[in-house]
């Protein structure tokens, strides 16, 4: 070895020794607070004697959040909450050095934790850099994916003004924390889930959009978004994207938004190229309209043709005969209108004029109809009307809702399937 | 005198002849009469046979009709060896055809008489789910693996654990079953019709050890006819979404730390399937289920991530179409919902690589430490009662049965004492009974049902036939939780947060059930309204505070203002607040801390 080798490797050494003997020292100084502590009780008491014991600085008490995954859940939150009594910026600092190294992955999932204590949605951007995979192209593990989600979702749940911010920094965002936003983004937007994210469509990549797509999809099958008219404008644009996957995708957001409106256009994808774009336009249309056609483009048109003469030429008299024709007008104006498979959601809109009637058989008949209806805006209807219900109608409003809830059961499109059966005559 | 007497000479004989003649012609007239009347009785003897005969074919198709609702096969006798029934003779075949429809033909013998009738019912589904854990092959488990059972129908496996449905494993082969140190099987062992059981010391076997009535022939994986152009190999930092539909690719592989979504309905063909390190592979089948057929290989790395979105474990299937030889190694990190087919394929699981569901292939290589939890909602339909009548007709009967019109028993050569009564004739299978003696002691049996007496049962409790339940016990499905409080099923309706947050604080003061339900709700209540429907319900019981913690909805200043309200908590309260996601902010947590 020549002597400069030597001289080096000396100094690496005498570094090394400089620089794990301190931190020797303030483990050794941390370790009696941390032993005593034995019930949960006692946690904010030790938490403020750690916090004093390291002089304001956070990465004492950092580090061994890090490296000893050993220590016990109480433990651990003591170190978490006497990170949370020192000033802000120490505390964030070893956090943005965390953001910044890769070589320790752990490190990331830590600085998730405390900053899901302490952060507030300034740090969102910092949450997402912590987030993010340690290898550019590839994925974030998933427990750091679910760390980030954690994260996400306390910031945003603590300050208001915080879902703004995300979108913002989602189409800035490393691809592997989109997953994880996206999530915590549709739940913590509430009844503006849907649009947030729909609003994300028109600048993303094709992979984000079926990221979004799907997303979409399952806040539409918790009912948000379901009458927003922007959401279904922006996911029908995804219908003609030159990935077919995410036309795919569409239909089915669109059918679970109960977009009427998207009709025609799903009617046109019948004579789409891709199967699999057939068959799924044809099982929305056949969802939203209830019709059995078969899953070519003529049938459907025919009726839709007549569908919307149907809406040009008669709509109007039927309203009229709802709100002020007679008893008899009425209930043919109901009947009339039940048989309408085009705009459901207007359907339901007519049919609750003739809930305001007197005439007990015409309401009565009116909900056995919007009991009858595949559609969740005839819920919320009978939803509404049970309120001021009289008690002679409470009884039919009850079967209509039954009515309503097994009909939405037998529409369930959802293909059972079959296993192959045992052969009994071998 | 002469002249008289001559002539008298020539008519001599004549009354004789004349009597003759009419003799003659009466006795030809009775035989005649005689003829037409034997030929009279013949013929309405040949009909009554008939028509008794067609009688007994209808009897013979009610009994195996019947039989099939009782998870029966639908065989009656055999033509060697038919039941017999008043003084005639009958035989049920069994013809199965595409779609599991059932073709029953009963052919009946009576004096003359002659019938076959012909019936098609569509009797309850018998898949090959019900036969738990199987292999064709001989099955050796290796040490400490856990096998058992739960009922999806009615809840998860953990709610099951420790219960009688945590004991209703199946584990299954056409030949031996060798069963190492610690294994733990909660169920029972069925093995093949020539197989034998080797139980090593320390293994433990709940459900005893019975051999099938016949061994399982596993029908092939009927593979879609999808043409795969391309292949699909993905490495990414994005998780790729497939969109729905029917795929075939000759490739499927999810490179390092890379994540890829299947989105059901889907029906997916590939030639081999490949997970990288640390890749992820999700199957959701939250809009439909998914089908994977894999025709060649497939291989998980130790450290990829299976997962399954739903825990419907008919919603997931694998079949693997590759023959003996090819790797098929299920090596990922997983909890499993979904059923395995691979008639051809020896299959290799991993410690890590948890089922819940079910699992039938050739040979089977399980690590040891391995779980698998049999679903028994994948074998036995509970809900069935008779099968569904599809057609009946007059079938033509066999010519060697059709041509010789003689007594039966004289032609088959059968002794009418030696043969079975018609409900005695079913083909025999494996019972597997629970039930109470008349001294009232509750006893089980597990093996063939020719080989049991029936008179000892005084009170059933449980039974299925070949895996497949024909009676259940009343608290079979108990633990199932009915929503008594309407208030429940508001806060389970479509009412948007404000809406519900109205009709609830107008309820108040409401029951536990009903909030825990708002705080479970989904969509989630926002947290301001959840917060004020809580408030207006104070004090809150355990029960109610342990959701709300549960609950993401509530924020981390409302939930503390709860928690504050009601301390100190609980012990359990306390942990659930510590092990909380997402946590407290570390203010609240040390205000709430600082009030224990």
């Amino acid at each position: 070895m020549r002597p400069s080798s030597l001289v080096r490797a000396a100094l690496a050494l005498a570094l090394l020794g400089a620089s794990t003997r301190p931190a020797r020292a303030q483990e050794e100084a941390l370790e009696p607070l941390l032993a005593g502590l034995g019930a949960a009780q006692e946690v904010p008491a030790v938490a403020t004697a750690l916090a004093e014991s390291v002089d304001g600085r956070a990465e004492r008490l950092f580090e061994p959040l890090v490296v000893r995954p050993e220590l016990s859940r109480l433990q651990r939150l003591a170190l978490e909450l006497a990170l949370a009594q020192l000033p802000r910026e120490a505390v964030l600092a070893p956090l943005r050095a965390a953001a910044r190294r890769a070589d320790v992955p752990a490190e990331r999932e830590v600085a998730l934790a405390v900053l899901t204590r302490l952060g507030t949605r300034v740090e969102l951007a910092l949450a997402l850099e912590l987030g993010a995979a340690d290898v550019r192209g590839e994925g974030a593990p998933r427990e750091r994916q679910k760390a980030l989600e954690h994260c996400l979702a306390a910031l945003l749940a603590r300050e208001p003004g915080g879902v703004q911010l995300l979108c913002e920094l989602v189409p800035r965002a490393d691809p592997s924390t989109l997953a994880p936003a996206l999530k915590a983004l549709a739940v913590a937007a509430g009844d503006e889930a849907a649009a947030r994210l729909a609003g994300l469509l028109p600048q993303a990549s094709d992979a984000v959009r079926a990221l979004v797509l799907a997303e979409l999809g399952r806040c539409a099958t918790r009912g948000v978004g379901l009458d927003d008219l922007g959401v279904s404008d922006l996911v029908r644009t995804q219908l003609g994207s030159a990935d077919r996957a995410l036309a795919v995708l569409a239909c089915g957001v669109l059918e679970k938004l109960r977009d009427h409106g998207a009709v025609p256009e799903l009617i046109v994808l019948l004579a789409d190229g891709d199967a699999n774009v057939r068959s799924r336009a044809h099982a929305a249309l056949t969802r939203l309209t209830g019709l059995a056609l078969p899953p070519e483009e003529e049938p459907w048109l025919a009726w839709l043709d007549e569908a919307m003469t149907w809406w040009d030429t008669r709509s109007e008299e039927s309203r009229v005969a709802l709100v002020s024709g007679s008893a008899a007008e009425a209930a043919a104006a109901v009947q009339e209108l039940a048989q309408q498979r085009f705009r459901r959601d207007h359907v339901v809109q007519a049919l609750e004029l003739a809930l305001a009637r007197s005439e007990p058989d015409v309401v009565a008949l009116t909900l056995t109809t919007l009991g009858s209806l595949d559609d969740p805006r005839a819920q919320l209807a009978l939803q509404r009307f049970r309120d001021e219900a009289q008690p002679e109608l409470r009884p039919g409003l009850e079967r209509a809702r039954v009515r309503l809830d097994q009909r939405v059961a037998a529409t369930d499109h959802r293909k059972t399937l079959r296993i192959p059966q045992r052969t009994r005559t071998p | 005198m002469t002249h008289l007497c001559q002539s008298c000479s020539k008519r001599r004989g004549g009354a004789l002849l004349l009597s003759v003649v009419a003799v003659m012609v009466v006795s030809i007239l009775a035989a005649g009469f005689l003829n037409l009347t034997l030929s009279v009785t013949r013929r309405m003897n040949a009909s009554a046979d008939s028509a008794r005969a067609l009688e007994l074919a209808e009897a013979g198709l009610a009994e195996a009709y019947t039989g099939l609702a009782l998870a029966r096969t639908g065989a009656i006798g055999s033509e060697a060896a038919p039941a017999v029934f008043g003084d005639g003779l009958l035989w049920v075949e069994t013809i199965e055809h595409a779609g599991g429809r059932v073709e029953l033909r009963s052919t009946a013998l009576h004096g003359s008489g002659r019938a076959t009738l012909g019936l098609v019912a569509q009797p309850t589904a018998l898949g090959v789910g019900s036969l738990g854990f199987f292999t064709s092959e001989d099955l050796r488990l290796n040490p400490d693996v856990r096998l058992d059972s739960y009922d999806s129908a009615l809840g998860t496996y953990a709610d099951q654990m420790n219960t009688a449905l945590n004991n209703k494993g199946i584990v299954g082969s056409n030949g031996d079953v060798s069963v190492a140190s610690g294994n733990l099987i909660f169920g029972k062992i069925i093995i093949g019709t020539l197989g034998t059981v080797d139980l090593a010391s320390g293994a433990i076997v709940t459900g005893g050890t019975s051999q099938r009535a016949d061994d399982e022939v596993l029908p092939p994986v009927d593979v879609p006819p999808l043409t795969a152009t391309t292949s699909l190999k993905f490495i990414g930092a994005t998780p790729k979404i497939v969109a729905p539909g029917e795929l075939a690719y000759q490739t499927l592989s999810v490179g390092k730390a890379s994540n890829m979504v299947l989105t059901g309905p889907m029906t997916l063909v590939v030639d081999d399937l490949k997970l990288g390190l640390g890749a992820e592979l999700v199957f959701d089948t939250t809009d439909g289920p998914i089908q994977l057929y894999v025709k060649n290989s497939l291989d998980m790395a130790t450290s990829s991530i299976v997962s399954t979105s739903t825990q419907v474990t008919s919603d997931t299937q694998i079949y693997v179409s590759a023959p003996a030889g090819k790797s098929v190694n299920f090596g990922a990190k997983s909890q499993f919902y979904g059923f395995i087919y691979a008639p051809e394929a020896e299959i290799h699981i991993s410690a890590q690589y948890e089922l819940y569901g079910g699992l039938v292939c050739k040979e089977l290589q399980l690590a040891a430490q391995g779980k698998m939890h049999y679903d028994l909602a994948l074998g036995a339909t509970l809900k069935s009662t008779l099968p569904v009548l599809q057609a009946w007709r007059v079938v033509e009967m066999p010519t060697s049965i059709a041509t010789v019109r003689k007594d039966p028993f004289a032609v088959m050569g059968l002794e009418k004492n030696a043969l079975l009564a018609l409900g005695e004739a079913h083909a025999d299978q494996l019972l597997d009974i629970r039930y109470e003696t008349s001294g009232g002691a509750t006893k089980s049996y597990l093996g063939l049902e020719s080989e049991f007496d029936w008179s000892e049962v005084a009170l059933l409790l449980y039974g299925s036939r070949d895996g497949l339940a024909f009676f259940l016990p009343d608290d079979y499905g108990e633990g199932d939780i009915v929503a008594s409080d309407p208030l429940v099923d508001l806060v389970e309706s479509s009412l948007s947060s404000k809406q519900l947050r109205d009709q609830l604080l107008a309820a108040s003061p409401v029951s536990s059930d009903a909030l825990i339900a708002a705080c479970g709700r989904d969509p989630a209540m926002s947290s301001s309204d959840l917060d004020s429907v809580l408030d207006a319900n104070y004090p809150l019981g355990s029960d109610v505070l342990l959701a709300a913690v549960a609950s993401a909805a509530l924020s981390s200043s409302a939930l503390k203002d709860a928690l504050i309200a009601h301390s100190p908590l609980a012990p359990e309260v306390l942990d659930a607040v510590l092990a909380r996601q997402p946590p407290l902010s570390s203010s609240d947590l040390s205000n709430v801390l600082a009030k224990q």
